[in-house]
């Protein structure tokens, strides 16, 4: 492990794109098994708000009531605050209660000739540090389904706190880039080639942070990867660089308990 | 992305119809307009799918149905009304010498035939004129409409004429009445329909989706189609070689059918004697009624020819011709005892099946004979035995040329010898026995009427018309699938009206689209299974059933239309105008050079220029003077002509080419005149401008067919010397066909993709995936049994995805949530695949979709998708992934009897109920039924329902005072679980109470479900794998399904691969990928795109582990596939048990996941056991665990005794012995067996020690 260095693993930023929540950034001096748990724990356990319990009072859109409360569940929610509602099932209340979920209100029904979209800029949140997510003003927001005209739909959301290793619903990210070795200098994969590995396997944009091997170098077959390179996306439920902070901390939590652990056995 | 939205992709298509598609596959259709040498624009393959786009907007997918209904009731039905009328019934005069004591005539005359609009009459008399299809599938009705026929009674008086001769007059004016008749089922969307032409407003109003092509009928609220019953062709004569050793060496046969069709077909048999003795080869023929074989020359001579040169004459058109005369020699001698006609017919006669008539009587009997039942198609009236003579010599003419090898022998599996009889015809013969019966009916009625001297007048015989005969007949028929009388149903074909599949709307079509030949199934000949030359281009050849129907279950290619039957009357007028000669006015010596011409199988004369005539009769047709779907067969080679307007012929359009020119007669301008929305040109104007006709498959014999217009104008080239420029061809381009060098191509295709059917048609690259059909049967002999096997030798890829594209699971009507089908499937995000083939458009695949585009990657991870299964993200899955809806209806009815109420649906009481389930009753309501939106699971009580208990039943000693009624409750299946989703009530066609209650449930996939590509690549889920655990690319995409590389070599199923590709490439340029098969994209070049976009050109990635982050040492082929989710689901198959229900009979286990039963330890498992040595497991597999029980049995007798345990007493009362008896332990079904025995007399008996 590389965490006994002197210097210890660093963070260059490389780019914060707002508009489509990416944010880029390279992890080096560190070992594999550490980016790729940092990229991991991003998917999988930074926690969000999502709609989890739909209470039906009238539903008579053309969906049936399982796929428009599965509908709802996708629709993301701020996280940011999300250090400020506790697991329901860390709670003391009996079924749910404010300090462990967000009721959201969908109450629409079409009048008019034409068809209407139920969007999620209908749901009416109780609390506002968790609300649809919109990625401006002009969003119209997430549809989740259509109205006829005659057709209600009537319901009670209820949001919790959850991780994507429940439900994806739960996921903060998109999708994570994530790579190290642009120029396979370190072999990890044998090319398949038809003709010439450089001119069939294109390199990525990650390709000219490093220098490309030239044709007579030697193969270090002791060299580690260093540089990882990240590309956190978004849902819009939290700042990409909350979840990359918050994925640490999570790192660092997991660390600690073992620390404690350890310090626990007596010899 | 907004590329997909469903607005965007009306524009898209509108786009391919305006010619403006661009290929993905980086082929530019259409651009600039490449000309001949001639200056002469080239049709471009876009202008070939107009053609097309054009030919199903007229058509529709099932037109074959539709047509043949429609002309079964304009036409067909009053001609069987016309054709069987009740015979006029006359009283005996009486001898009472009063005044009006005189013979009188009653004549019943069926007139015109009506068909109201389909209509319903409520059990309160109201008639609902406003009977929609779907009130009839809702409420388990009938669709049908009343049937009226005006009907006429004369009655006659005799008088004696002046002349001495009884006479008969009209005693009173004729009375007529227009009469109910019955009922006829009407075809959805026939013109009798209320849904014909109605537009999508108002289908949608009614509950219908317009999307449904209809061609299928609605009988007690299932929906039904006809199956296409293919037979052989009547008319036709086969010659065939007789597999040796035999009695004959050579036969000749035909089945002769008038063109009524109204008899059955009688089938005339020659066949060539092997020589015996010093007798040669004589010919004998069989006779309809005639018990044994005749020597033709006694048929000639009986036909009233009868010198030796006039029967040579009939038969060998060439007295030059001495080796045909040679072997009719032995047949001259043969008959040399028979010289005059009246020998001859006595000949005949005394081999009838009369015996001890008079001479004049045997003769008169054997003219009768000859003239009605030999050849009937030749004709029935009187005076014509030289055109009988003349065919009757034809066939042995026919029988000479092939022996002779002049001739090859006839190929029963000939397409074109084949007819297909389709809703028309087979409603036709549902109508004429059903017809036949009432007519009958109603003249025993008169019959009775006059003979018990009651009044019979036109109300009389309204009343004695049971309207039920038609409406139940037709109805039974329908509803079972056994065509014909209900009486006979054992030898009525089974299974020609099938419940329609509606599992996904491929599946509809296909189905209505169905064809079967109803030959044996276990019949030993593989032949007719095969794949025919002849099939080309109009049953497909990768949609066939695997196992004991393969080959015999087909499925009409795309463009193959089915002939209704046009009147031959025309022809032969227009034959005679264009200087046929007929045969009764030629001489013998013509026949030699002349062209024969054969109208329907009958032969009707000669003409001498046959191919002006020809030519003549093509431009009539190509005008649309005569009907398209006649036939014009010009065989060169034999000198003969054949003309076609018989129904059930199976045709396709093609283009024609011009003769001279060698060019495709369709212009440019055709083609613009049917994309141009303001002109109203349709397919019709290409049939009757003569650019395209219809080619049936004998005609198709005598075509010379260009695959392409492309491939024609190279050939067209290449005959003329001017050397084809070549374009530049890589490794991975697919040979070309290479154009031969003739200049005689009379058609050329319109696309050879057309060739494929409904389910082949959704494949994408379907031409790159292994042989589709390469299934033959082998006969093995076991055990002096034959034995068929099918083998497939290679495996068809095509042919299985065609078989599960049919349980994919999409949506397969808009309408699904206003029916009440048994069960249905409904995926929740269906999507229209990257991968399209131009034929989806027709298929409605891109708006009724079954499956969806999945990242896959091919790669080995983990372990868990060997074998055939496969990972899936679970992320994905939570996301929405192949999630579903799954709806399963329950029906009850409150039965009655007369006015006594018999079932009632209630909550029932334990206090007043007997034997009630163990399922929960609480979630009924007060009427008896569970409300929508209860979560009810495993044998919850759905309807309740109660039977009142006879008063003097004691119920097995169970009953109480208390107890009334008697519970018939509909549970939910022990194994479902779901939310009441709908509840319907209303009455059925009885007036009885009548309740559908839909359960509905959420199908997540999970462990176990099923899937498949479109390339027969089917897999159940191994394991699935979160996002973070998945392998990704450096860009963080992950797959949605991993499938193992193993699935791939020994498969060949390129298309899967090429799909991939293509659909990557989709993905980035936003455009549906072109997959359709027999076109110019190549690999090579989606493979350039997808460089272009910055990928690996072969669509390789470098995947990271997920688990450790770590590059995978192998590349992984990755990209959009689509996926099907097929009907197969764990948890409907999931199954175990520990102990259960028993039979009661043998006391083993049940059978049946429904019932709980056991799992069965069978002969293959037992074989194991045995074979490992493991006695003491088998014994309890088959004993312990099964039915053990213990008997005592008498030591002396060895017969079971009287064992009373509890008091420890043991006797065997016929051996008077209580002492030495053994306990034994034995299987019950042995006891049984024992007790059986005895019961027979025989005394099985178990000595023990």
């Amino acid at each position: 492990m590389n965490l006994g260095d002197a210097k210890g693993p660093q963070v260059t930023i490389r780019s914060i794109d707002h508009e489509r929540k990416q944010l880029s950034f390279i992890l080096w001096n560190c070992d594999l098994a550490v980016a790729n748990a940092l990229r991991r724990i991003m998917m999988a356990e930074v926690p969000t708000m999502a709609i989890d319990l739909v209470d039906i009072e009238q539903n008579s859109s053309v969906l049936v009531d399982e796929m428009l409360s599965h509908r709802l569940g996708l629709i993301p929610l701020t996280s940011t605050n999300i250090r400020d509602i506790t697991y329901t099932r860390d709670c003391n209340c009996a079924e749910y209660c404010q300090n462990c979920s967000v009721v959201l209100t969908l109450n629409v029904r079409c009048d008019s000739d034409t068809n209407r979209d139920v969007t999620a800029r209908d749901l009416i949140s109780t609390n506002p540090n968790v609300t649809p997510y919109f990625s401006s003003e002009e969003d119209a927001g997430v549809v989740i389904c259509k109205l006829r005209k005659g057709q209600e739909v009537r319901m009670r959301c209820i949001a919790k706190k959850g991780t994507s290793k429940e439900h994806a619903k739960w996921s903060p990210v998109a999708a994570v880039a994530f790579e190290y070795d642009p120029h396979n200098k370190l072999r990890h994969t044998t090319y398949w080639v038809e003709t010439d590995a450089l001119k069939e396997w294109p390199v990525g944009p990650n390709g000219a942070e490093e220098v490309a091997p030239g044709p007579d170098d030697p193969f270090d077959y002791k060299a580690k990867p260093e540089k990882f390179y990240f590309v956190v996306e978004g849902t819009g439920v939290m700042d990409p660089r909350d979840i990359v902070e918050k994925a640490l901390m999570l790192v660092h939590a997991k660390v600690v308990f073992v620390v404690q652990d350890l310090q626990k056995l007596k010899w | 992305m907004d590329e997909f939205d469903n607005d965007d992709e009306f524009d898209q298509q509108a786009e391919y119809a305006m010619g403006g598609f661009e290929a993905d596959g980086g082929t530019q259709w259409d651009g600039d307009t490449a000309m001949d040498d001639d200056g002469d624009s080239l049709l471009t393959q876009e202008d070939c799918w107009t053609v097309i786009s054009s030919f199903f907007q007229e058509k529709g997918l099932v037109s074959q149905q539709l047509a043949s209904y429609n002309e079964f009731i304009q036409n067909t039905m009053q001609e069987i009304v016309e054709e069987n009328q009740p015979p006029a019934i006359e009283t005996n005069s009486s001898y009472s010498g009063a005044d009006d004591d005189v013979s009188k005539r009653y004549i019943i005359k069926f007139g015109q035939v009506y068909l109201a609009k389909p209509q319903r009459r409520e059990g309160d008399g109201e008639i609902d004129v406003n009977f929609h299809p779907q009130k009839a599938r809702l409420r388990n009705l009938t669709y049908a409409a009343p049937i009226y026929i005006d009907v006429s009674l004369s009655v006659k008086r005799a008088i004696i004429a002046e002349d001495g001769e009884q006479e008969f007059v009209d005693e009173t004016a004729p009375q007529t009445a227009k009469i109910y008749a019955g009922e006829m089922p009407i075809m959805l969307k026939s013109d009798f329909c209320l849904l014909h032409d109605m537009s999508e407003a108002n289908l949608y109003e009614i509950g219908e989706c317009p999307y449904d092509v209809g061609g299928y009928f609605v009988i007690n609220g299932s929906e039904k189609v006809l199956i296409g019953q293919e037979r052989m062709a009547t008319n036709h004569v086969f010659v065939f070689a007789k597999k040796q050793p035999a009695t004959y060496l050579y036969s000749v046969e035909i089945r002769s059918q008038g063109e009524k069709a109204s008899k059955l077909a009688s089938t005339l048999f020659m066949k060539m004697m092997a020589p015996k003795g010093d007798i040669g080869q004589v010919i004998k023929t069989s006779l309809p009624y005639i018990k044994q074989d005749v020597p033709i020359v006694v048929v000639f001579r009986a036909l009233g020819i009868i010198s030796d040169k006039e029967i040579m004459e009939k038969i060998c058109y060439d007295f030059d011709d001495t080796p045909m005369l040679e072997l009719l020699k032995p047949c001259i001698e043969e008959a040399f005892p028979i010289q005059t006609r009246e020998v001859a017919l006595d000949y005949i006669g005394r081999r009838g099946q009369s015996v001890g008539a008079t001479k004049e009587k045997r003769i008169k009997y054997a003219m009768d004979i000859l003239q009605k039942e030999m050849l009937p198609h030749v004709g029935t009236k009187a005076h014509q035995e030289t055109r009988k003579a003349y065919f009757f010599g034809y066939m042995i003419h026919r029988l000479l040329l092939a022996t002779m090898q002049r001739r090859d022998f006839d190929d029963r599996d000939h397409f074109g010898k084949k007819r297909l009889d389709l809703a028309g015809p087979l409603m036709t013969q549902l109508f004429r026995i059903l017809f036949r019966k009432l007519t009958k009916d109603i003249t025993r009625q008169l019959q009775k009427h006059v003979e018990s001297n009651k009044a019979f007048n036109i109300q009389s015989l309204e009343r004695s018309l049971d309207a039920n005969v038609l409406k139940n007949g037709l109805k039974y028929s329908l509803a079972t699938g056994n065509w014909g009388d209900q009486s006979k149903a054992s030898q009525a074909r089974a299974g020609v009206s099938q419940v329609l599949n509606r599992y996904t709307f491929a599946s509809t079509l296909s189905h209505l689209r169905r064809l079967n030949s109803p030959t044996d199934r276990d019949g030993k000949l593989a032949k007719p299974r095969q794949l025919h030359n002849t099939q080309w281009g109009m049953v497909c050849p990768a949609e066939t059933p695997e196992g004991q129907a393969c080959g015999l279950v087909k499925n009409m290619s795309l463009m193959a239309i089915i002939t209704v039957g046009t009147s031959s009357g025309p022809f032969i007028e227009h034959l005679e105008e264009l200087s046929m000669e007929t045969l009764e006015e030629v001489g013998p010596s013509v026949l030699k050079d002349a062209t024969k011409v054969f109208l329907n199988g009958m032969w009707l004369g000669v003409h001498r220029e046959p191919e002006n005539l020809v030519e003549n009769l093509r431009s009539t047709r190509r005008n649309c003077e005569v009907s398209p779907e006649v036939s014009i067969v010009h065989d060169v080679t034999e000198c003969e002509l054949r003309l076609y307007t018989d129904a059930g012929r199976i045709s396709r359009p093609l283009f024609i080419v011009d003769k001279e020119s060698q060019k495709l007669l369709i212009q440019r301008a055709h083609v613009l005149a049917l994309r141009d929305p303001d002109t109203d040109a349709t397919f019709v104007d290409l049939l009757s401008e003569g650019v395209v006709e219809y080619i049936d498959t004998e005609e198709e014999e005598t075509a010379m067919i260009a695959m392409s217009p492309d491939d024609l104008e190279s050939a067209r080239k290449a005959a003329r010397g001017i050397p084809e420029i070549k374009k530049e061809r890589n490794r991975t381009e697919r040979s070309q066909t290479v154009s031969a060098l003739t200049l005689n191509w009379t058609h050329c295709e319109i696309h050879p993709s057309m060739i494929l059917g409904i389910c082949a048609s959704i494949i994408p690259f379907p031409d790159h995936n292994q042989v589709s059909f390469y299934i033959f049967a082998v006969l093995i002999s076991e055990n002096n049994e034959n034995h068929l096997y099918l083998n497939s030798k290679k495996s068809p890829r095509n042919c299985y995805q065609s078989a599960m594209g049919k349980q994919a699971m999409g949506i397969f009507l808009t309408s699904f949530q206003y029916r009440m089908d048994q069960t249905m499937n409904i995926l929740f995000y269906p999507q229209k695949p990257l991968a399209c083939t131009r034929s989806m458009e027709y298929l409605r695949f891109r708006e009724l979709p079954a499956g969806q585009n999945a990242i896959v990657c091919i790669c080995c991870y983990s372990g868990y998708n060997q074998e055939d299964s496969l990972i899936m993200n679970q992320s994905s899955i939570d996301k929405g992934l192949f999630r579903s809806l799954y709806f399963k209806v329950y029906i009850d009815t409150e039965k009655k009897e007369g006015m006594t109420q018999l079932e009632t649906i209630e909550k029932p009481m334990r206090e007043n109920t007997l034997r009630m389930r163990q399922g929960s009753y609480d979630k009924l309501d007060v009427d008896g039924l569970v409300s929508p939106g209860v979560r009810v699971s495993g044998d919850d009580i759905l309807i309740g329902k109660t039977v009142p208990l006879p008063k003097d039943s004691e119920e097995m000693g169970q009953r109480t005072s208390g107890h009334t009624k008697r519970d018939d409750s509909t549970p939910l299946k022990s194994t479902e679980a779901g939310i009441i989703d709908q509840v319907m009530v209303t009455t059925n066609a009885d007036g009885y109470k009548f309740v559908k209650v839909r359960m509905r449930s959420i199908r997540v996939p999970q462990i176990g479900d099923k899937f498949a590509s479109r390339h027969g690549q089917k897999g159940t889920c191994g394991i699935t794998y979160r996002n973070e655990d998945m392998p990704f690319t450096r860009d963080g995409i992950t797959p949605d399904i991993i499938i193992n590389p193993h699935a791939i070599p020994s498969r060949m199923t390129i298309g899967h691969l090429v799909e991939c590709l293509l659909g990557k490439v989709a993905t980035h340029t936003g455009h549906e990928g072109d997959a359709t098969p027999f076109t110019d994209v190549n690999v090579e070049e989606i493979s350039r795109e997808l460089e272009a976009f910055g990928f690996q050109k072969r669509g390789f990635e470098v995947l990271f582990n997920g688990h450790t982050g770590k590059k995978l040492n192998a590349q992984v082929y990755t990209g959009p596939t689509y996926y099907q989710r097929l009907k197969h689901m764990v948890d409907d198959k999931i199954h175990s048990r520990a102990r259960g229900p028993l039979q009661i009979l043998t006391r083993q286990p049940v059978e049946g996941r429904s019932r709980d039963g056991g799992l069965r330890f069978g002969e293959m498992e037992r074989d194991c056991m045995i074979s490992h040595g493991a006695a003491q497991f088998l014994k309890e597999r088959l004993f312990d665990v099964s039915d053990a029980y213990r008997v005592h049995v008498c030591d002396i007798c060895g017969l079971m005794a009287i064992a009373n345990l509890k008091k420890n007493s043991f006797q065997c009362r016929s051996c008077a012995n209580t002492t030495r008896i053994s306990q034994i332990h034995i299987p019950y079904a042995c006891k049984l067996l024992f007790q059986e025995l005895m019961a027979m007399n025989i005394a099985p008996r178990l000595m023990v020690g």
